[in-house]
């Protein structure tokens, strides 16, 4: 799986027009963990929100496989998010009327895959989740590091070729945060799960292979981790002072 | 900006929300005021005759309304309020005090009665030259004009805000309660699932299927002992079925694993497990008003439907008249008049003969056999009787030929110390239809020797095709005849025409405003289902905004959302269509003959409408849907 992104911008508004992304160029490779971050109002929700085809660009090519998804009908499209990408959101957006594994299983469902199928890869995630015990509790009987784990079991069920993650840790406790983020982690060094994350916090960030930063709507800076994990925090951290300073 | 002002902004700010509202507030005030100005028109005070219980009917139809649009308004206030809490505690979060908070609510609810009063009063003056129109033709009268009597406006009027008065201080105190923290709860809701009862599900099945039975198998004899058991049944096994059945049902579903987890099963499978609590009421309510409003006109359709079958096989003479005096004479001239005006074909039997009143009330009207020979009777054209004899011929209709059967008067009669041995009695059919009373056939001697003691009289029988031509006529005769004391028995006055005509009118107008009551209690159910769903829309808007970011494509979300909606509509529809035809069949029972034509053609009347109602509302709601998705995507 590869993601490209070519020169991609974003504008709304016709009278008063707000340039949300002013051309980002960016590539992402099979089996990538890359991390966008920036200050509030830089574009970075927005630049997710058009790779998950949730948005469309203004101008600029996204490319998934050398195909732009957003160039096919809305059925495909449909079929294109449920097969090819996972998202997780900062508010989990699990249903409240499924139990946790139906919340897990509904892709699969619609996919029309057969019950013994979805059991075996619901029990399969949950395992790895460690949210066996809550297969058959309803969303508002479990924390929210819970409900964001089955909201990535969700996201993860039909073995997405591309993972998006927006602000996962949003609502979290420093606890649960670093649950989910190694979580996230152990699902792309071992299930080979191309990540994309938004987040703000640098502890998050520390996670990936490798982060960007946006702001203003431009490409700002790019670090990779590298192999002393402990200087990639240092440097985010240092970006981030950085940009804190220069507002 | 003072309070007012306020409200009146909120108002603008959300049409939205209260456009349904409105409408279904202006809806009530139109019907209410139709109806007023029904009761308050001249020509109804002036109404004498078959027409004088149409004011009667009316009135109770209005009360009827009244009561229901009680229950009705009560329910879009409060659903209102509900679809406007979150404003109301912001409001109360910035520190409005309870008095400020109170008046916000009662000049919203001022603003929105007022306005639906006068819509509701407008749309009646507008929609009443249509509405005279029909009633006019349902009751047959040309001079039925619109009139608009001022006691109607002013009944109108007191009535909704008064109205208003009482509902307002209900809602205001739903409003005091209002959960700041509930309404303003922005994560997670705490939602529980309904508990499983498979008591009260089992329950609720059976008693409904108890009632059935005892409607269903109803007779004659014991209707009156069943029909209150058999109601009660009915309801509460409904009310179980709603809140208790369903629910078990649902949770059956669910663990049949290879349905549930197939496509959209798995979202609206558990959407309306969760939607069902909540709307139990609702489709309670819905259920009985629309089987009793689909009942009150089956059962009037089916009964005016088997009165007038039984009318055409009663009677083979169209009109029956007997005289003894001038009064009597001139009534059967004018009548022949009547009857040769319109260029009637008929055939006519005039017979003289003499009247002997027995058993207080009773007549036995003499006739020479002779003469009933003449009319070429086979089963009386060879029979010969003496002097002392008589022969009988029976009444032709049914109740009557009972209680000949259970008289005297097949062993001997005696007339004026005048002894007659009755030999035989005549039933053929043909025969018997001459005899609207008992006929008793003599030889002619003896008919000579009871004219001396009886008083004479004659009989003119009147048989013509189209039984309903000038009924209306015929009608004013027979109201004339039989309100002038000189005309008593035995100057009989029966035209069948005229009872057509009667049944007729008071068909077409009962028909006609149990119609309107159905159609109210039928839009009102409804309406309440639309409120419901559209309460529920911002619910389901957020949910399907985020589900369509993991790939559900928007035919999908559509097709989870109708299978729901139908089923959530069809749902009361289809038993309030079982309630009502066991009731049908009960009553058909009771009178022994089938109802079925008539009701098939209410039933699919029905289900039409209500296919069409659902699509518009399924249609709207969608789109808004749709509308909510787009702008995500």
């Amino acid at each position: 799986m590869s993601l490209q992104l070519n020169n991609i911008t974003k504008t709304y508004g016709k009278r008063i027009v707000t340039e949300a992304l002013k051309g980002i160029s960016l590539s992402v490779k099979d089996g990538d963990f890359l991390g966008i971050m920036g200050p509030s109002g830089s574009g970075k929700t927005t630049l997710l929100n058009i790779i998950a085809t949730i948005d469309n660009p203004t101008s600029g090519a996204v490319l998934v496989n050398d195909k732009d998804p957003h160039a096919v009908s809305e059925k495909e499209l449909a079929l294109f998010r449920r097969r090819e990408l996972g998202i997780v959101f900062q508010s989990y957006n699990l249903l409240d009327t499924l139990t946790v594994r139906e919340n897990i299983a509904l892709p699969m469902a619609l996919e029309k895959k057969s019950v013994k199928e979805i059991d075996a890869r619901v029990n399969e995630l949950a395992a790895l989740l460690g949210i066996r015990k809550l297969l058959d509790k309803m969303p508002y009987e479990i924390s929210g590091g819970e409900a964001q784990r089955t909201a990535i079991g969700r996201a993860v069920v039909n073995k997405p070729s591309l993972l998006l993650a927006d602000e996962p840790t949003g609502n979290l406790d420093s606890k649960s945060s670093a649950d989910v983020m190694s979580l996230l982690t152990k699902l792309n060094k071992e299930e080979g799960v191309t990540t994309v994350l938004v987040t703000h916090e640098a502890q998050a960030a520390s996670y990936c292979d490798r982060v960007i930063f946006i702001k203003d709507g431009l490409l700002n800076n790019e670090i990779n981790k590298g192999d002393n994990p402990k200087q990639f925090f240092q440097q985010i951290m240092d970006v981030l002072t950085f940009f804190n300073t220069s507002l | 900006m003072n309070l007012f002002s306020f409200a009146l902004k909120n108002l603008k700010g959300n049409v939205q929300s209260f456009k349904t509202y409105f409408l279904a507030n202006a809806f009530s005030v139109m019907i209410f005021f139709v109806f007023a100005m029904l009761i308050y028109h001249p020509e109804m005070q002036d109404l004498d005759g078959v027409q004088k219980g149409l004011k009667q009917g009316t009135v109770a139809v209005e009360y009827i309304i009244f009561g229901f649009l009680m229950f009705f308004v009560s329910y879009s206030i409060t659903s209102f309020l509900k679809q406007r809490s979150k404003d109301y505690a912001i409001v109360k979060i910035v520190g409005a005090s309870p008095k400020q908070l109170f008046l916000v609510h009662f000049y919203e609810n001022l603003i929105v009665f007022i306005g639906s009063i006068l819509a509701g009063i407008l749309l009646g003056v507008v929609l009443s030259k249509f509405f005279f129109m029909i009633i006019s033709r349902m009751i047959e009268m040309e001079t039925f004009e619109v009139y608009f009597a001022k006691e109607a406006f002013v009944l109108t009027i007191v009535v909704f805000f008064l109205l208003f008065l009482v509902l307002n201080a209900i809602s205001s105190i739903a409003l005091l309660k209002i959960n700041l923290v509930k309404i303003l709860q922005f994560s997670r809701t705490a939602q529980k699932p309904q508990k499983i009862r498979p008591f009260f599900a089992v329950l609720g099945l059976l008693l409904m299927f108890s009632g059935y039975y005892l409607g269903y198998t109803a007779v004659k004899t014991n209707i009156l002992s069943r029909f209150l058991p058999a109601l009660a049944l009915v309801i509460v096994g409904t009310y179980l079925f709603y809140s208790q059945s369903i629910v078990y049902l649902l949770f059956h579903i669910k663990k049949s694993r290879w349905f549930y987890y197939k496509g959209i099963n798995l979202l609206w499978i558990s959407d309306l497990s969760y939607r069902v609590k909540s709307l139990s009421w609702v489709m309670f309510f819905s259920t009985i008003v629309i089987a009793s409003g689909l009942t009150a006109f089956s059962s009037i359709y089916s009964l005016a439907y088997s009165q007038e079958k039984k009318l055409a096989k009663d009677n083979y003479y169209s009109l029956i008249m007997s005289y003894s005096n001038e009064g009597g004479k001139a009534l059967f001239e004018k009548s022949k008049k009547v009857l040769d005006d319109h260029k009637v074909d008929y055939e006519h039997v005039a017979l003289n003969t003499l009247v002997h009143k027995f058993e207080g009330n009773n007549f036995v009207f003499f006739a020479k056999l002779s003469d009933f020979k003449g009319q070429g009777f086979s089963s009386v054209s060879n029979a010969k009787i003496a002097d002392d004899e008589v022969l009988m011929l029976q009444p032709a209709a049914e109740n009557r030929r009972t209680a000949f059967r259970n008289s005297t008067l097949n062993k001997q009669i005696e007339v004026e110390g005048v002894q007659l041995r009755v030999t035989d009695t005549v039933t053929d059919i043909l025969a018997t239809r001459i005899a609207f009373k008992v006929f008793a056939l003599v030889s002619d001697a003896k008919f000579k020797e009871l004219a001396s003691k009886l008083t004479p009289t004659s009989v003119h029988l009147y048989k013509y095709d189209n039984v309903t031509v000038a009924g209306n006529e015929l009608m004013d005769l027979t109201m004339k005849h039989y309100s002038s004391p000189s005309n008593v028995q035995p100057n009989f006055f029966i035209a069948i025409g005229a009872q057509y005509y009667y049944f007729l009118v008071s068909k077409r107008y009962s028909l006609f405003l149990s119609f309107l009551v159905g159609a109210i209690f039928f839009i009102s159910a409804a309406s309440m289902l639309y409120f419901n769903f559209f309460n529920h829309l911002q619910v389901e808007k957020k949910k399907y905004q985020n589900i369509v970011k993991i790939g559900l494509s928007e035919k999908e979300i559509i097709q989870s959302s109708r299978i729901q909606m139908g089923i959530l509509f069809f749902l009361p529809n289809l038993f309030a269509i079982s309630h009502t035809f066991i009731a049908i069949k009960a009553l058909s029972n009771a009178m022994e003959s089938t109802f079925i034509e008539p009701v098939l053609i209410v039933f699919s009347v029905m289900v039409l409408i209500q296919i069409v109602y659902f699509i518009s509302i399924n249609h709207q709601y969608n789109r808004h849907l749709k509308k909510a998705i787009r702008l995500e995507a």
